[in-house]
């Protein structure tokens, strides 16, 4: 029996990962990020100047041999201050999906599964806050807590989480009145084995797809929060913020903003043509 | 095919906007040339104004402004050195308690109110009055007793006590003088219409968007000498315009004929520009770095002194001020009265550690520097924090909404030695022109906060009694040798990091001359004009 489940969940990958292969732009943005996270694990020993490391003497400097990216008002090299950046804007990213999505799933679930009042006020209390744009609703929320990196984790995590809600629950609706469950159930399965062994998985590809795809979005939020003043504080190596520093100097070091602009731009794109490639590789409506 | 008549189409579009860009800007320059008096001058100004009630502000522009619509008994000259207004000259008493004030005969206010001693009791009685809750009564409050008429154009002022810096005060931008029948009609109608004697009047005001003023060509200035009466302008339009990189476009396009301040950044730009002008000049503000006497660490004397060594004031001026500054040699400008030099501490970052090292502090400390955020103060928060870590003191840096920033320093209600401050990065102008409007507020030991600007909590009795000494004496001479000795005390005991005297910076299209910054930053164009007029 578990040799047959083993070959069933087996052949399914390989399904899988035989369409996933076909997926072009997915796998070249996979490759970034991967080269991304390496980059953001050894930021510090690869970066060839310490992030704060200032020279009076050479500010604003253009791309050059000694500085790739150039200078910033300080004189600190900007390619290690974005290379560095990396790690702060991943972390931010990956958090803050990862605890928005753990929340909406659990939620989603509780509402779909369960119903009644349950479901009312989670699906309610949705409602509530996908009713203010997301960049608004993390701005309001970092208008209560106050601003710095954590609480920007905190604002992306609570508008993330509604779209995971939304999801799992549909998903579970769908699910909950299969045959198969109800088979399990008729055989005397319990809530929690019934949840997490047949409905959550069923919903878990849906649930990786919107993980990735949020997690460009909420880079670019964090990134938005920085550069409004409301995430890091100097003088961390944000990108948003050294953006936000760059508009000053755009007419005279187009540097300052070019660099930092790349760094979310390609950053984001990556993470959301993976998040496409995934979800053409696991619709099962899709054919080759 | 199509997209190719669409890609025609729009270089089509912008080479003719362009070409409309180019007609429009020449066209300014040549009207300004044939003299037609209808034109306008358009300033585009960073700040929004906030009042035009004189006694009610307290910054540097709506004060500006409102010297252009009003004139005071006294005023300033364009080097900011006290000179008679709508008065003609002032005798005091020996121990500076009263001062009787002649008035200048046959002006009157733009509504035709004529300006006499009734008009100035009105006035001054406003300024006394401190019950109002207007936030420039501060100045002259507590000290004017009585005002008395004692002639149709003679006014004697009584006193609380010996002022000697009274006729200086009188030539506060905040002490300009309005026509009785607006301050009749309430301070509301004060804050939005305000009527002077002056070389302008007021047009009309629409908050955060533009101020327009138009020239009085029967101001009595131009009879008296103080202006040239053909400007060439008639009117001039202050728009506010908030993001610097606006401004800078505004002048170089010809949107606007004079801009002020130049962001620091974009300085050489405009320099290169043959369509702008660009000025710089030294002002009164002083920058400084307060230290919370308080409070450890900055309670000891040799940690003060580690601080001033600590920081490299030529670098400051290079990054922070972009090379638009000088050294700052006391908490006041070399224009103000009462100056004296003393000599800017050098930079020497093992002087301060040893001092920080006797101080017991050899492996440094933690400290917290707020500021309200915006891009300037974080550069500064960060020179200060780069700085400071050479000799081991770690900074941690707050940025935060200046309403929030404001509450936690300039009002807070704490005493100085459980106050959240730490060191705190700002600057000040003296718009009085006198040592006492700097010296006192800044560091007299009433004037700690939610009182004043006394963001250091330095308290000493030997400074205090100087500058209130040097308050009980009309004498200038006197005046200058107490506020010498206040100034070297400053130097002696270090409650501040003194910075840099700043330069005010503008920029004018090149066919509008004499357009100045007074020294406190205010906007000054009593002589402006286009060329060849």
């Amino acid at each position: 029996m578990s040799k047959d489940n083993n070959k069933v969940k087996f052949s399914r990958f390989n399904d899988f990962l035989r369409k996933f292969r076909k997926q072009k732009s997915a796998i070249f943005a996979l490759v970034i990020l991967l080269i991304l996270v390496l980059i953001a694990i050894f930021c510090y020993q690869i970066a060839p100047y310490g992030i704060n490391e200032y020279d009076y003497s050479s500010v604003l400097q253009g791309p050059s041999a000694a500085h790739w990216f150039g200078t910033d008002e300080f004189g600190r090299d900007l390619f290690s201050r974005i290379l560095c950046g990396t790690r702060i804007s991943l972390t931010v990213g990956l958090c803050a999906v990862t605890v928005g999505a753990i929340s909406g799933t659990v939620l989603g679930l509780i509402a779909g599964y369960y119903g009644g009042i349950a479901e009312s006020l989670i699906m309610r209390m949705c409602d509530v806050l996908f009713a203010f744009p997301g960049i608004i609703l993390a701005i309001a929320i970092i208008a209560i807590l106050g601003s710095g990196m954590t609480n920007v984790v905190i604002a992306v995590a609570v508008f993330s989480m509604p779209t995971f809600c939304r999801l799992v629950r549909s998903s579970v609706l769908a699910t909950k009145e299969s045959v198969y469950v109800q088979a399990e159930r008729s055989l005397g399965a319990t809530d929690s084995r019934i949840l997490f062994k047949h409905i959550l998985p069923a919903a878990f590809p849906n649930i990786i797809v919107q993980y990735t795809m949020s997690i460009g979005n909420s880079i670019m939020t964090a990134s938005s929060l920085s550069f409004l003043g409301m995430g890091a504080q100097a003088p961390t190596p944000e990108w948003g913020l050294i953006l936000s520093t760059g508009r000053t100097y755009m007419v005279n070091a187009v540097h300052m903003m070019l660099f930092p602009g790349l760094a979310i731009f390609i950053t984001v794109l990556c993470f959301n043509l993976l998040g496409d490639g995934l979800r053409d590789a696991l619709d099962p409506k899709l054919s080759d | 095919m199509k997209k190719s008549r669409k890609l025609l189409a729009m270089v089509f579009s912008g080479a003719l906007l362009l070409t409309s860009c180019g007609t429009s800007d020449s066209g300014g320059g040549s009207s300004a040339g044939t003299s037609s008096q209808d034109t306008d001058v358009v300033a585009a100004v960073s700040l929004d104004f906030t009042t035009m009630d004189p006694v009610d502000t307290s910054d540097t522009l709506s004060g500006g402004i409102q010297r252009l619509i009003m004139d005071g008994m006294f005023g300033f000259d364009d080097d900011m050195n006290n000179i008679p207004m709508l008065a003609t000259g002032f005798t005091a008493n020996d121990d500076a308690t009263e001062y009787v004030l002649t008035l200048r005969e046959g002006i009157s206010f733009t509504d035709g109110t004529p300006w006499d001693a009734a008009a100035a009791k009105a006035n001054l009685d406003k300024l006394a009055d401190t019950s109002r809750g207007l936030k420039r009564t501060s100045l002259l409050g507590p000290i004017i007793d009585t005002v008395e008429i004692t002639g149709d154009y003679e006014v004697t002022v009584k006193l609380t006590q010996p002022f000697g810096a009274f006729i200086a005060t009188l030539a506060h931008p905040a002490c300009v003088m309005m026509s009785p029948k607006v301050l009749e009609k309430g301070d509301a109608e004060c804050a939005a219409a305000p009527v002077g004697t002056g070389q302008y009047k007021f047009v009309e005001w629409e908050s955060g968007d533009h101020l327009k003023v138009e020239l009085n060509k029967d101001w009595w200035g131009y009879e008296a000498g103080l202006a040239d009466k053909d400007s060439g302008f008639k009117s001039v339009n202050f728009k506010v315009v908030t993001e610097s990189a606006t401004r800078v476009s505004m002048i170089q396009s010809g949107d606007a004929q004079f801009i002020w301040p130049i962001p620091t950044e974009s300085y050489e730009t405009l320099d290169a520009d043959s369509n702008v002008k660009v000025y710089s000049d030294e002002g009164i503000v002083v920058y400084y770095l307060c230290m919370n006497t308080q409070k450890a660490p900055f309670d000891d004397i040799r940690v003060r002194q580690a601080m001033n060594y600590a920081i490299d004031k030529d670098a400051y001026i290079t990054i922070i001020r972009n090379g638009l500054g000088t050294k700052a040699t006391s908490l006041i400008g070399p224009a103000v009265a009462g100056y004296k030099k003393n000599e800017p501490i050098e930079y020497n970052v093992d002087k301060a550690k040893e001092l920080l090292k006797e101080a017991g502090y050899e492996d440094g400390f933690e400290i917290t520097q707020y500021y309200s955020s915006n891009s300037a103060n974080e550069k500064t928060a960060q020179f200060m924090q780069q700085q400071l870590a050479e000799v081991g003191i770690k900074v941690n840096l707050v940025g935060q909404e200046s309403a929030i920033t404001n509450a936690l320093i300039q009002d807070c209600t704490k005493p100085g030695s459980e106050a959240e401050v730490d060191i705190y990065h700002t600057g000040w102008s003296p718009s009085t022109g006198d040592a006492d409007w700097a010296l006192r507020p800044l560091l007299a030991t009433e004037m700690c906060p939610p009182a004043n600007y006394n963001i250091s909590y330095f308290a000493n009795e030997d400074y205090d009694a100087l500058i209130h000494g040097a308050l009980e004496t009309a004498d200038q001479d006197e005046r200058n040798k107490l506020y010498a000795e206040a100034q070297d005390i400053i130097w002696e005991e270090l409650p501040i990091v003194p910075l840099a005297n700043s330069f005010n910076t503008w920029a004018t299209s090149t066919n509008l001359e004499n357009v100045k910054i007074y020294k406190d930053g205010a906007i000054n164009i009593r002589n402006a004009k286009f060329a060849g007029q």
